[in-house]
């Protein structure tokens, strides 16, 4: 388990990373959502090991990191820009990485670099952008740690290799104990593979929440009433976050379980109503409106 | 099994669910046929296996499959397996009903208007 | 992955891996040492046989020096060395300078201590290895031609392992100067500076000492840097041949003991600087973190200090120079009292803003950290002051003129720089006391 205790971290006077309380468990996906400079990246970076929180503590199965190689054994971090040896072949990096993560399976990275027709023989540094990052993911995965922390990790990769490695980490996860913790400026990316999700801005968590959770308790409401008590009586008993009127059409979004909304609307007159399916884009936006943010601007990448 | 659409408001077991429901009802998965493991399965759509476990999970719950320790998951038996088609249609029914109910068609008289379609 | 020492097979299959990757360093620092060394004396040594205006014995006599003079303790080829281990150190810590390098080497599991003291003594074990073998192929093509003799081979001994001691005190500074900055210009400018600063400092001092005592002796004064390797490496060359300077090239076991003997305190200095920087060096790295990358000069103390002290010598070198320009003749002591004062204010001012713009290479950024202005003109200005109105008492045991019985006046063509400007004694027409005792 991946913890995070009122972690705080600045960077030349600028709070990177204020009070962030996170807690990431054994085989989860977790995504880290946030844009730039909201203090994923930073924070990604603290459970690697790389920085050290300023207050606070990053414990990985209740050890802190920073400098503990027993710990960092069971990590393995893919950064934005990964950084391969000037002149090395990826047989060569395979070499280097088998020797530091003692679980390596450089027989299985031959063979899905074969699979993602990646010539190990040939220079990393004559690699295209896009192969390095293949390149650096494969290590990941073969790394076979506990923890792989991806650092803007599939953001330009293109559909086919993206489903590719999806199936890899899947299988992973299937097969022993893998926990991958994502982090991303794009919704989209995320919401496809992650159970849980940790929205960062401007270095706090707004919420933290699994995406089932969330799915199913926020509902998107259209109806028309019968007349004005009726929507009086239901807007009493619900739990409203959004309210939009069109005409006699009204649209909500409500905070609840389907089935109790359902019969709330079914015990008055109405035209007629219909709940409706909610995008986890719009389930981000009410849920931070509320908190008083715009987030449509950066998560719809 | 078709992709899964990631657009769709449900969360995505429910999809799974939903499809492999599909899949029994109309006799496409027999019974005690054996389901694809979670593993498998993961690695075929590209997704979390949590989300797998979570839809076999919601299905044995409904008496759709049955787990096997060690071996994996298996559509249900015939006898259950009615229980389970007919728990299903019957809830299917039910929004259907009450979906004439709010338009004014009471429950018989939307039951009268079927045609009779050749019985089995 | 805990290698418990250098020479179980887990830290010697790090320092390999860790040499694979620095083939150029090694292919670059080799060619040199083996071009200078080997390759030098064969060169020098042969040209003698060509000497032929010299006997057999002259020629060999010849022979042995030039080896000396290329091996010996008395060579230049120690910059070469020096300018090998600010290489090595700065390449091997180069990886403190990169965003990327650090996201990839401190994400693995291997300890912050480890990974100093492997990239440490690899730069070390390589210049050792090479310069080494360096030296046993220029010892074998010397004995081949018949230069070596025991006295000789006692002296090169001697000098390799100075040598080694000069290395590993410039590679320890170096070092030192990795941990405090974060990118490697800045990094080679905090070295140079680490290196010589002391040494500079000696000079200008004595540069002052030299203009405003009237007592001052230029020819006996020599300037010392107690602190700097580069200084005692320069000093024992200049010591060591002024005694063999007179002899005709053969050096006797008397001779070897009292070269020696001028060398040790300076070599004991230079290791036992070696050492404390080296732990100096790994108590920064200990506390560095991986966000400073990029950085210029990362502890902020240190930035200050060193600020102040490049700024100050910068402002006390420009009052030399105004000085210099101008100080012929009776306008010196105007150019004291008024020029040199203004000049060491303006290059003060100058001086601050030029640190900050090169630190940050931004020409904006000269208008940063105003306040440390003030301090930099105090502090110079201070320094002259103590020197123009001789505060500590230097030429005290001159005595005011009206004290002065009597005199005379003994010119010998020695004594030019012993009292003052000697030029007044020469242009003008000297009957009184007074005139004398300017």
């Amino acid at each position: 388990m991946i913890e995070a205790l009122n972690v705080e971290k600045s960077f030349d006077k600028v709070k990177a990373v204020n009070g962030v309380t996170l807690k990431i468990r054994d085989g989860e996906v977790f995504g880290l959502l946030g844009t730039n400079g909201a203090g994923k990246s930073t924070l990604l970076r603290m459970i690697a090991g790389i920085l050290i929180p300023e207050h606070g503590t990053v414990c990985v199965d209740q050890m802190p990191v920073y400098d503990n190689p027993k710990i960092k054994k069971n990590i393995f971090f893919i950064s934005d820009e990964p950084y391969f040896f000037p002149n090395s072949t990826a047989e060569e990096m395979m070499t280097y990485y088998s020797n530091i993560y003692a679980g390596f399976n450089t027989d299985r990275f031959t063979k899905l670099c074969k699979g993602f027709e990646l010539d190990t023989t040939r220079k990393v540094a004559d690699y295209s952008k896009g192969m390095k990052k293949q390149l650096a993911i494969l290590i990941g995965i073969c790394a076979e740690t506990r923890y792989l922390l991806c650092d803007e990790t599939f953001d330009g990769l293109d559909p086919v290799v993206r489903q590719g490695i999806k199936s890899l980490i899947a299988g992973d996860m299937a097969d022993r104990t893998l926990t991958p913790v994502i982090a991303s400026h794009n919704l989209r990316e995320l919401e496809d593979i992650c159970d849980h999700v940790g929205l960062l801005h401007k270095g706090g968590v707004l919420l933290s929440e699994s995406i089932e959770s969330m799915k199913l308790n926020l509902q998107k409401v259209q109806c028309v009433f019968a007349s004005e008590e009726d929507m009086k009586q239901v807007q009493e008993q619900l739990d409203i976050m959004v309210h939009d009127v069109r005409g006699r059409l009204h649209t909500y979004t409500i905070r609840g379980e389907r089935t109790q909304i359902e019969k709330i609307f079914r015990s008055v007159n109405t035209v007629f109503f219909e709940i409706l399916a909610l995008s986890l884009e719009e389930i981000f936006i009410s849920e931070t409106e509320v908190v008083g943010y715009d987030v449509r601007k950066f998560i719809l990448d | 099994m078709e992709l899964i659409d990631y657009q769709d408001a449900r969360p995505i077991y429910e999809q799974i669910v939903e499809n492999f429901k599909m899949q029994i009802l109309k006799g496409v998965l027999q019974p005690d046929e054996q389901m694809p493991s979670v593993r498998n399965l993961a690695m075929e759509l590209s997704t979390n296996p949590n989300t797998i476990q979570k839809a076999y999970t919601v299905l044995e719950g409904q008496g759709f499959i049955y787990t096997v320790k060690g071996r994996g998951n298996f559509v249900s038996g015939d006898e259950s397996l009615k229980e389970a088609k007919k728990r299903e249609l019957s809830e299917r029914l039910e929004k259907l009903f009450l979906e004439a109910e709010e338009i004014g068609i009471s429950r018989m008289e939307l039951i009268k208007n079927i045609p009779q379609k050749g019985k089995s | 992955m805990m290698s418990a020492n250098l020479f179980s097979t887990e830290g010697r299959k790090q320092q390999k891996e860790l040499t694979q990757r620095r083939a150029w360093a090694i292919v670059i620092s080799a060619l040199v040492l083996l071009m200078y060394y080997p390759l030098g004396v064969f060169i020098l040594v042969t040209r003698t046989h060509s000497y032929g205006y010299m006997s057999a014995e002259e020629k060999y006599l010849a022979a042995v020096s030039a080896v000396r003079g290329q091996i010996g303790i008395q060579q230049f080829g120690f910059a070469i060395v020096m300018v090998l281990a600010v290489l090595l150190a700065l390449q091997g810590f180069d990886f403190l300078f990169h965003r990327t390098q650090l996201d990839f080497y401190e994400s693995q599991p291997v300890s912050r201590k480890e990974r100093f003291r492997n990239v440490y003594l690899n730069g070390i074990l390589i210049f050792v290895a090479l310069y080494a073998i360096t030296m046993l192929v220029t010892l074998i093509i010397a004995a081949i031609l018949g230069t070596v003799n025991i006295i000789l081979f006692l002296e090169i001994l001697y000098e390799f392992v100075r040598i080694i001691i000069l290395f590993f005190a410039t590679y320890s500074v170096t070092v030192l100067a990795v941990m405090m900055t974060g990118n490697l210009p800045i990094a080679l400018m905090m070295s140079a500076f680490l290196l010589s600063i002391e040494y500079l400092y000696a000079y200008v001092i004595q540069y002052y000492a030299r203009i405003f005592y009237k007592t001052f002796n230029q020819t006996n004064s020599s300037v010392t840097a107690i602190g700097s390797p580069l200084y005692h490496a320069v000093n024992a060359v200049e010591r060591v041949s002024k005694i063999t300077g007179s002899t005709d090239g053969t050096i006797t076991q008397a001779l070897l003991r009292q070269m020696i003997g001028i060398c040790f305190p300076g070599d004991m200095i230079t290791l036992f600087v070696a050492l404390t920087v080296t732990v100096v060096a790994w108590l920064c790295y200990r506390r560095r973190k991986a966000e400073w990358a990029g950085k210029s000069i990362v502890f902020g103390t240190i930035r200050t200090l060193v600020k102040i002290l490049v700024a100050v010598l910068a402002a006390l070198i420009c009052g030399i120079l105004i000085y210099e320009f101008y100080s012929r003749g009776t306008i010196s002591k105007n150019i004291t009292r008024y020029a040199m004062p203004v000049v060491i204010t303006i290059a003060s001012v100058l001086a601050c803003g030029t640190f900050e713009a090169v630190l940050s290479f931004n020409i904006r950024a000269v208008c940063r950290k105003i306040w440390h202005i003030p301090v930099v003109i105090v502090l110079s200005l201070l320094i002259f002051g103590i020197y123009k109105n001789d505060v500590t008492g230097y030429d005290r045991y001159v005595p005011a003129v009206d004290r002065v019985g009597s005199c005379v006046m003994y010119i010998d063509g020695n004594s030019v720089n012993y009292y003052e400007d000697n030029l007044k004694i020469q242009s003008k027409p000297m009957t009184t006391i007074k005139d004398i005792c300017i």
